[in-house]
């Protein structure tokens, strides 16, 4: 078990990041294929992989069914969604005029509108917390926000010309400069856990953790 | 009247300038074409040698762009400013002196708006001019043309490449030729890809003939020999059942040879032995008829003699006494022979009877011994064991069973001489596998010019033209593009890598000898047992998500590494951990992780695979379904830890909302004010990927986390020294840290 559980993807994963990490720096036409075939690969093995989450899914929800679990007829919903949406595609194409076409511009899509419109609120409710003025740093953020905030609207050139300045300044400067800052320590972050887990040294992905 | 000589005077002044502004104006520019002072062919840096550079620089003859025509507005326009003015101030002080000699003076407000006056009309003078010298300047293109080295020197130049704009900077447009230097404005870069592309299409193109053309030989061969082989198997299975049979007919008939090898002595001896009784009995009943003739012959004469002495009383009495007992010795004794004969008869007959019986039972004895050696000899005889005649019956069968099979066989052999022959199918495969011969030579022909670097010259000839006059560049140029097996742009990022690759590994190895490594406290990872402590406490779950990343992401990675020290601790608190996932790879890989973590703290009894499972790869269906989750189970933790988009916020105001203990974690900028607004500790950036080593407290981990403190303090110097360097002008490090 050992050796399909450990050696092998350990090999695999030292194998293949080597030759990836080779493959960033050869322009050759034949380095540019075994990246192009590889992408190919990944795009249809994670279209294989679909087929867990199904399963997975009608698993959790049909169980819920049988059982009459609490808020069974949630999954219900969803399964009878999923089938007839799916049969309607496989029957029918999902081409324009088409029932799945429909189902998605008049279901699906006002339906993850209105869950991304729902943010507008939550970031009114986040920016309330972040800018009340209990410590030296809140308020500080609190008036640069409202700065940059103002810099961005035309009142604000009305009542200053210097709050656009002022608030593109902050935002190219400090915050540009914190943002780096994060980036560098992220980019070295990633070639070093890129090197562990090409060596081997970072093993908890695997499962059980060394 | 003074006023109307000023006005005159003025007016002089203005068309004398006026003219003097357009002299100063290049016309002549227009009218002549003049070449470029450079052109030349360079193999485009970095690619896979498929493209040329063409570099020339603008010749003063090329139209130019708006904005530069405002640059020479500007700069016409200055000079003509100040030899107004100077010529103003002339004619100022001209008309101060004539109106003081009047015994008036000069109005300033008038003579400002003169001023202003004569100013515009200079400046839109000007600026007429020069709009109506480039509006009516020819427009400038360049002509580029390309040949084949014989082509070249028979100045044979037949294959054009596509007319270039002079207004066009290829330099602007197309940074990418010059990464992300800045542009030189006087230059022209055209990339030419069309003649190495238009060949290795050609070679794609062949060999997906070549390819082709081979599958369908393949296909055909592969039908034809499917075919013969199964008409050979046919034959071969008929032969070889026909070399059974010969086989089982030769054994039957040698068997039937020992039978009756065996058993004609036995049967002659019978008959001989027969026979002798035969003649033996013969004899004996023609003895014993003789005897009983004999006696029937005496029983006659005695009947006589008794005749005869009833006959002859009392003198003959004695002599027939006498005769009588002659006669009954003699009958006696005859009838004793009888009885002897009888006797002998009865055991011969006996003896025969013996003897048949005898006979027969060897014989049966033979037999037996002779059909279990038939049986012994072949299993698939067993129908054929038995007596000859039923063996001859048999082999009689079999003779007819090989008749017929050696006929299909016959019949095979024709078939597979049929198919062996020359087809119309074999001949077209013969065609295609020429066509595969000729393609071949072609590709092989193909990729030798393109691998030889005489053959992938180019030679490239410019020309410039404004549609009257066309002038060409002395001489062509010539250019070799060649694949490149190192990018040497990223020459700086490879050695930087290698660099530090070098410094994190030097820093693992050493924190095996040196496990005690100080690592800075990080709050939120503390707050982890916590966090699992609480939802013990609380008897409800943990919800872990690990962003809407796949497991190609590093994030997630990482994600999952902490969901295996998350899931020990839960494990070894007897919680629960429930992990919705977006992607069902990842899905597999955590029901993975916290099977093994499970596992490792002697709990697998307590994992149940259903607590992890997929829900939606769409962001709004899957945060849709995280929310309702966290709002009918109002679960004691939540960790999001991972690559997260706008759903971050969606996700953490909900769990605030139900008051779950949140701990958060991303290298997504963009969502990390959010996290830290609404979640109780935070990872930010790098600590992501930190957080397993700082859980795990593994030496060799915990040495990589130094290495990257290594590194942030060698990019900190870079930044300061580069910082001071570049405010006093020198840019070595700057360009050094670029793309190159």
């Amino acid at each position: 078990m050992a050796l399909v559980k450990r050696r092998i993807p350990l090999a695999l994963a030292f194998c293949l990041g080597v030759v990836f990490a080779i493959q960033y720096y050869v322009p050759h036409p034949v380095s540019e294929t075994v990246l192009t075939r590889s992408n190919l690969w990944v795009i249809i093995i994670t279209s294989f992989s679909i087929v867990l989450g199904l399963s997975s899914l009608l698993h959790i929800h049909i169980g819920k069914m049988r059982t009459l679990a609490p808020g069974w007829g949630y999954s219900a919903v969803l399964v009878a969604s999923l089938v007839t949406t799916a049969a309607l595609g496989f029957v029918l194409g999902k081409d324009p005029g088409s029932p799945v076409f429909w189902i998605y511009t008049t279901m699906y899509v006002p339906l993850s509108g209105t869950m991304f419109s729902i943010l507008a609120f939550f970031i009114a409710s986040a920016a309330y917390k972040a800018f009340r003025a209990r410590t030296l740093e809140a308020t500080i953020l609190l008036v640069a926000a409202i700065v940059v905030m103002l810099g961005n609207v035309p009142i604000g050139f009305l009542m200053h010309k210097y709050i656009p300045v002022v608030g593109n300044w902050i935002y190219q400067n400090p915050n540009m400069a914190a943002q780096r800052g994060i980036l560098l320590g992220l980019s070295l972050s990633f070639v070093a856990t890129s090197l562990k887990i090409i060596f081997g040294i970072e093993r908890a992905y695997l499962g059980g953790g060394d | 009247m003074m006023r109307i000589v000023g006005a005159g005077i003025f007016v002089l002044f203005f068309l004398f300038l006026a003219c003097g502004c357009a002299k100063e104006l290049p016309r002549e520019r227009a009218k002549k074409l003049i070449l470029p002072g450079e052109f030349k062919a360079i193999d485009a840096p970095n690619d896979d040698g498929n493209a040329v550079l063409l570099v020339w620089s603008v010749a003063p003859s090329d139209n130019v762009r708006p904005q530069v025509m405002e640059d020479v507005i500007k700069e016409k326009t200055k000079p003509l400013l100040d030899k107004t003015d100077e010529a103003l101030k002339g004619i100022k002080r001209v008309l101060k002196e004539e109106a003081k000699s009047k015994g008036t003076t000069l109005s300033s407000e008038i003579w400002k708006r003169v001023e202003e006056g004569v100013h515009d009309a200079v400046a839109a003078r000007v600026r007429g001019e020069v709009e109506s010298f480039y509006s009516s300047a020819p427009r400038v293109k360049y002509i580029l043309s390309m040949a084949r080295p014989e082509k070249a020197l028979r100045d044979e130049w037949d294959q054009p490449l596509p007319e270039v704009d002079s207004d066009k900077s290829f330099a602007s447009e197309n940074p990418k030729y010059f990464g992300l230097k800045s542009a030189n404005e006087m230059l022209h870069y055209l990339e030419v890809v069309e003649p190495y592309k238009k060949l290795k299409e050609e070679e794609s193109k062949l060999t997906k003939s070549i390819v082709k053309n081979n599958t369908e030989i393949e296909k055909t061969l592969a039908a034809l020999k499917k075919d013969m082989n199964r008409v050979r198997a046919d034959m071969e299975r008929k032969k070889s059942k026909r070399e059974e049979i010969t086989a089982q007919l030769k054994e039957i008939g040698s068997i039937a040879a020992a039978i009756r090898e065996v058993s004609a002595p036995v049967e002659e001896a019978i008959a001989e032995k027969r026979k002798r009784l035969e003649e033996e009995i013969n004899s004996l009943t023609a003895a014993l008829e003789v005897t009983s003739r004999e006696m029937e012959t005496m029983l006659k004469a005695l009947i006589s003699g008794v005749d005869q002495l009833t006959a002859r009383p009392a003198e003959k009495a004695e002599s027939f006494t006498v005769a009588i007992r002659e006669l009954a010795a003699r009958l006696d004794a005859a009838e004793k022979k009888r009885k002897e004969l009888d006797q002998k008869t009865e055991s011969l007959s006996s003896e025969k009877n013996k003897l048949m019986v005898q006979t027969e039972r060897e014989i049966e004895r033979d037999k037996k011994e002779l059909e279990k050696k038939i049986e012994s000899l072949t299993a698939m005889r067993k129908g054929l064991a038995g007596k000859p005649e039923v063996l001859e019956a048999e082999m009689k069968e079999l003779g007819k069973k090989i008749i017929s099979l050696t006929t299909e066989i016959e019949e095979d052999e024709k078939t597979i001489a049929v198919l062996e022959k020359p087809t119309e199918t074999l001949k077209k495969m013969e065609d295609m596998k020429k066509e595969v011969q000729k393609a071949r030579s072609e590709r092989d022909q193909i990729r030798k010019r393109l691998k030889d670097p005489k053959e992938m010259t180019y030679y490239f000839k410019l020309e410039v033209t404004d549609g009257k006059e066309t002038l060409a560049y002395p001489t062509p140029v010539t250019a070799l593009p060649v694949a490149n097996y190192f990018n040497w742009a990223k020459l700086n990022n490879f050695v930087l890598t290698v660099l530090f690759s070098i410094v994190v590994m030097g820093l693992i190895a050493y924190a095996k000898r040196n496990p005690n490594l100080f690592i800075r406290k990080i709050s939120g990872l503390d707050a982890v047992d916590e966090a699992v402590g609480r939802a013990t406490e609380m008897g409800k779950h943990i919800l872990y998500f690990t962003g809407l990343l796949g497991m190609g992401s590093l994030s997630t990675i990482a994600s999952t590494n902490i969901l295996g020290r998350v899931a020990r601790k839960v494990a070894q608190h007897d919680s629960q951990i429930k992990v919705p996932c977006n992607d069902p790879i990842v899905m597999s890989v955590c029901q993975e992780v916290v099977k093994e973590a499970y596992t490792s703290v002697g709990r697998p009894d307590a994992y149940r695979d259903d607590n992890i499972f997929f829900v939606s790869n769409e962001q709004f269906s899957f945060t849709a379904a995280a929310d309702g989750m966290m709002m009918r189970d109002r679960p004691a933790t939540n960790f999001f830890l991972g690559y997260f988009y706008a759903e971050a916020l969606l996700l953490t105001e909900v769990g605030a909302s139900v008051g779950a203990i949140q701990i958060a974690g991303t290298d997504a900028l963009n969502q990390l004010p959010f996290f830290v607004t609404t979640c109780d500790y935070t990872l930010i950036g790098e600590e992501l990927y930190a957080a397993s080593a700082y859980l795990s407290r593994e030496p060799v981990l915990l040495g990589s986390l130094k290495g990257q403190d290594a590194g942030k303090l060698f990019l900190a110097v870079l930044v300061i020294v580069g910082a001071i360097l570049s405010s006093v002008g020198i840019n070595y490090l700057t360009r050094l840290l670029e793309p190159l």
